[in-house]
């Protein structure tokens, strides 16, 4: 009997250590467990990814799938945009739902953060647009021109396209060693641990224990999150010794050379055939709900609004700034379904604007039916 | 691979179980692999540094069995160079190039040697004299030397004491890695126990300590003299907790599998000396250089100013084998003036015939002293350089009631923390020890003491302190 047993507890563990081992197959499994009985499902996004890293309870709500106040506008834009997408979280979590760019011919997206660059072959019968999304507490990281035209290599032909792909197989086969060896040695082999055995709804109650024991006790949280009355904010976002703070000073050289790689940028994609590239810098929760929590930097106002600015902007500031609902969850860094509603009317509307302007194209536009 | 991770929780489950499930010829192949694993997840291209000296002194003990005479020596001392140059080039080499720089530059020179940036090899200190003690116990022909390679490695690298001991002797721990081992359900429930209480008080008491210290070592500017004392005392306890945690649970973890590691402490902050304390802290470490470096210079079987150097000698050696910074060296040199005063104050009190302070009183006052003397040379350990440390003193030299104190943890933290560190003295005090016989008692107790780590620890990865050296 006891060496059943241990056989169970060891082929549990190891097949839990494996998966840790691969961040592909951990995501796998998180995939397997969100779809399956709610009990072994996981919380860490279910209420947002504040809930998910502080636990409180105060703060648990789960997020909503539709938007309650912004409805979603309707513009009959023709099948004929090619969409290229360079984009963080923002809109990485709504890349899944067909629905959001079913008009266009073609979304090829790429994570921000992700070193491949798209490789592509723009198609000259078609409108191609180039979109990025970066949140405003990534923005000064990457707003440099160097990062932001390696996102994108535009080829002359197919053939080349597919040497290039073929090369990129290769060089992956090539590196099955080190893939072999970053495997077994995978430093976030223990975060996936972690995930793994303690990330399970039924255990969401004895870590919400926890946490509102050291916060009503101790008033500490994690951290990586700020408890105010009604939100949770991500820390990064508040501490004014880092650059991703909304209260982290911006001096005005800075904001001018950051204009001048987001023009060099621009002229550089247009220069590669591209019929439009858009930007959007989606504001951090506390720039909008709480600006006076400390002196806030202007980061987006100073960009968007600056007159020398040649990079089409979709600027959401002021728009979130009016809006009479809640464009953000309350636990959550992100915008939520109607601050993401909000975007792509702006987005659609910018798209719809530039067909439209294209009056030579022969393609029938049509307007909102909203 | 940190002791306070999950990793380790799954590896450890995982490498018992495969222990006792596999016939004893094959463990020792197991716990090697298991070892080499352990230590490569920190940096993988480091064990070919470990390799390199288990090669040399491998060979170098069986020619130092098998050779007679002078020929023997010099195995030993390819040994120790082999060993001692890994230690002076990753640990020592940008240090004394830093003060070679420093020196030349009062004659307007620069070092002609290159800095380099590498990194320092995780436990390097510990089994570099673990294996060194090996090469001198088989050249002092105190132990016979290991024939399978297999077996010394893992003598040097079983994976519980490879990176911050105890550092082990061969007498004690290589027959026991030959040794058939069978499952001991009460060495099971005593090692788990050891390892669960180890555990208990690195994230509950010395990473919730480890806040306050860290906070207030960082911002010496701003802090003043009372709250830089109570960060003081503070790591007294931050660094006890954080270094017997990881000796509890590398002893509980190689009691689990049969094999009796030595113990490292001993109640320390109870002692009535400094020379009590030492045979108290660290023991491992502290009879390594008594055994090995002390003993090897004469130890007190020579002149008395000799003996006396000889003390001095070792407890600055000891400083620095910490760490490549003028702060260890001073705080050895401090652990070894505060001896030479014993020793004076002794035979000053003999002498004039001054009777010793007895009873209670006289106990608390030794302790409370001893005490004290520890504290402030741990300021020179923690201080991150020799004028920071002076900058503390003076704060703490300076101290005023009307200063307020300012923590990064609220009022009832630090009071937690203050009740924490009395219900552990009270323990040691009263060498209170879990009991493990009753299995349901050890299934309870074992149970609230992993349930209150989980809800009062705290879990930031934070590395042990040892690991450093």
């Amino acid at each position: 009997m006891k060496r059943i047993i241990a056989y169970i507890v060891l082929f549990i563990a190891l097949a839990l250590y494996a998966v840790s081992c691969s961040n592909l197959l951990s995501e796998k499994y998180t995939d397997f467990r969100y779809n399956g009985n709610i009990l072994f499902s996981y919380d860490k996004q279910r209420y947002g990814d504040l809930f998910g890293i502080s636990f409180l309870p105060g703060y648990k709500y789960e997020s909503t799938k539709e938007p309650s106040y912004v409805s979603k506008q309707k513009y009959n834009i023709p099948k004929i945009v090619d969409l290229y997408m360079i984009n963080d979280s923002y809109l990485g979590f709504h890349l899944a739902l067909d629905s959001n760019f079913s008009d266009m011919s073609k979304l090829v997206h790429k994570d921000l953060f992700d070193t491949v660059a798209i490789k592509t072959v723009l198609d000259t019968n078609k409108v191609n647009i180039l979109l990025f999304e970066v949140s405003e507490r990534y923005f000064r990281y990457i707003s440099d021109s160097i990062t932001l035209m390696k996102q994108v290599a535009v080829l002359k032909d197919r053939g080349l396209l597919q040497k290039k792909i073929q090369e990129t197989i290769q060089e992956k086969q090539a590196g099955i060693f080190s893939d072999i060896v970053s495997y077994i040695f995978n430093p976030q082999t223990n975060q996936n641990l972690e995930f793994n055995t303690f990330d399970y709804h039924f255990i969401t109650p004895i870590r919400e224990l926890k946490a509102q024991l050291n916060y009503k006790l101790f008033n500490r949280t994690s951290k990586e999150v700020v408890v105010s009355d009604h939100n949770l904010y991500f820390a990064e976002t508040i501490d004014t010794t880092l650059k991703s703070s909304s209260f982290n000073p911006l001096p005005d050289e800075e904001v001018m050379q950051t204009i001048a790689y987001l023009n060099a940028s621009y002229k550089y994609y247009k220069r590669l055939g591209f019929d439009e590239v858009y930007f959007t810098i989606v504001p951090n929760p506390v720039s909008i709900l709480c600006p006076e929590r400390s002196k806030y930097n202007n980061l987006i106002p100073k960009i968007t609004h600056n007159p020398d600015l040649k990079m089409p902007m979709i600027d959401l500031f002021d728009i979130f700034m009016k809006s009479p609902t809640p464009v953000y969850y309350r636990s959550d860094t992100h915008w939520n379904e109607d601050g993401f509603t909000i975007w792509l009317n702006e987005f659609h509307k910018r798209v719809y604007n530039l067909i439209l302007q294209r009056s030579k194209n022969p393609c029938k536009v049509v307007g909102p039916n909203t | 691979m940190l002791f306070n991770s999950l990793q380790f929780l799954y590896f450890f489950v995982i490498v018992i179980i495969l222990y006792f499930l596999l016939p004893h010829k094959f463990r020792w192949i197991h716990l090697l692999l298991a070892s080499s694993y352990f230590y490569m997840v920190f940096f993988p291209v480091y064990i070919l540094i470990l390799g390199f000296t288990i090669i040399i002194d491998y060979f170098a003990g069986l020619y130092l069995e098998k050779l007679q005479g002078k020929n023997r020596k010099i195995f030993l001392v390819i040994s120790l160079i082999a060993n001692i140059g890994v230690l002076a080039v990753f640990k020592y080499y940008n240090f004394l190039n830093q003060n070679l720089s420093d020196f030349l530059s009062i004659f307007g020179h620069h070092s002609p040697l290159p800095i380099l940036s590498i990194l320092l090899p995780i436990g390097l200190s510990f089994h570099t004299f673990q294996a060194m003690s090996y090469t001198i116990e088989v050249y002092r022909n105190n132990v016979k030397a290991e024939k399978n390679f297999g077996i010394y490695a893992l003598y040097v690298m079983f994976f519980p004491q490879l990176v911050a001991g105890p550092i082990e002797r061969p007498q004690n721990l290589l027959p026991q890695l030959h040794q058939r081992h069978h499952f001991d359900f009460e060495e099971f429930k005593c090692g788990l126990m050891q390892m669960a209480f180890g555990f208990f008080k690195k994230v509950v008491i010395a990473d919730r300590l480890a806040m306050v210290v860290d906070d207030v070592y960082g911002h010496v500017d701003t802090q003043n003299g009372s709250t830089m004392l109570v960060a003081a005392f503070f790591y007294a306890f931050q660094i006890y907790c954080d270094f017997s945690g990881y000796s509890d649970i590398a002893i509980g973890a190689a009691r689990i599998m049969g094999i009796k590691l030595m113990i490292n402490f001993n109640v320390p902050y109870f002692s009535k000396s400094i020379a009590e304390f030492w045979k108290r802290w660290h023991i491992s470490l502290s009879t390594w250089f008594k055994d090995y470096l002390y003993i090897s210079l004469g130890g007190n079987r020579v002149s008395v100013p000799r003996w006396l150097i000889n003390l001095f000698l070792v407890f600055l050696i000891s400083g620095l084998w910490h760490g490549a910074n003028w702060t260890f060296v001073i705080w050895g040199a401090l652990h070894g003036s505060y001896m030479l005063f014993a020793i004076a104050k002794n035979k000053l009190n003999t002498y004039l015939k001054i009777p010793a302070i007895k009873g209670g009183v006289g106990k608390i006052l030794q302790i409370s002293t001893t005490f004290f003397l520890v504290c402030f040379a741990w300021i020179f350990f923690r201080a991150t350089n020799f004028s920071h440390a002076m900058q503390i003193i003076n704060k703490i030299a300076h101290i005023s009631l009307k200063d307020n104190l300012s923590f990064i943890l609220n009022s009832t933290e630090m009071w937690f923390c203050i009740i924490l560190i009395l219900i552990l003295l009270l323990k040691e005090r009263f060498y209170l020890k879990i009991q493990t016989r009753n299995t349901t008692t050890f299934f309870i107790v074992i149970a609230l003491v992993i349930f209150s780590s989980y809800l009062f620890g705290i879990f930031n990865n934070k590395q042990f302190i040892y690991f450093q050296f």
